[in-house]
């Protein structure tokens, strides 16, 4: 999962996976390994941290490039979710460790097939609900 | 109580490498994956024509 917004939807996402016997895993680009330091300061909470070394990928970016280049409702899919992700990231509270402009962005469009960033306005791709 | 997580450190060009790998754990979990609509939709869109029966979406 992303990271949630605030300490208490985390908090509370914990408390459910606990009590359903569930675990929780918590995608983290590398850059922002602090907030692990501090979520187990404000949540009891023990952390392990899993990483993958870059040759046991299967190379699934090239495959989406393809993809959304060749079909254009992909490609309008892949624009909005690039787009609805840099905004979740920028509309975090922990606007000390959670930085726009500290994402490579290069890379994080090759993610979803681009190969140039595309450019992202505020705040449209995020529903009505979310904004709240 | 002490509640554990387990957080997947990553490079910004592995997310999508990542959510195919869980799409594709054969563990006999299912996985819920939170993420707003609009991931969902692109990942449902491209992971249409692979078998995904062991993850399903959480949207907020």
């Amino acid at each position: 999962m992303d990271v949630p917004r605030t300490f208490e939807l985390m908090e509370a996402l914990l408390s459910q996976a606990t009590q359903s016997q569930q675990s929780i895993f918590l995608v983290l680009f590398k850059i922002d390994k602090k907030y692990l330091q501090i979520l187990s300061k404000k949540v009891s909470v023990e952390s392990s941290i899993m990483t993958f070394s870059a040759n046991k990928f299967v190379g699934i970016n090239d495959k989406i490039r393809e993809l959304v280049e060749k079909s254009y409702d992909i490609n309008r899919a892949a624009f909005y979710a690039y787009g609805a992700f840099i905004n979740y990231y920028r509309a975090n509270l922990l606007t000390r460790i959670f930085r726009t402009s500290q994402i490579d962005v290069e890379r994080l469009a090759r993610s979803y097939g681009f190969t140039t960033p595309p450019r992202v306005k505020e705040g449209n791709f995020l529903t009505k609900k979310a904004q709240k | 109580m002490t509640q554990q997580l387990k957080a997947i450190l990553i490079e910004p060009n592995q997310r999508s490498e990542i959510l195919f790998s869980l799409a594709h754990h054969r563990t006999g979990h299912t996985l819920a994956l939170f993420a707003t609509e609009h991931q969902k939709t692109l990942y449902q869109d491209v992971l249409l024509s692979v078998n995904y029966n062991n993850l399903y979406f959480a949207t907020f």
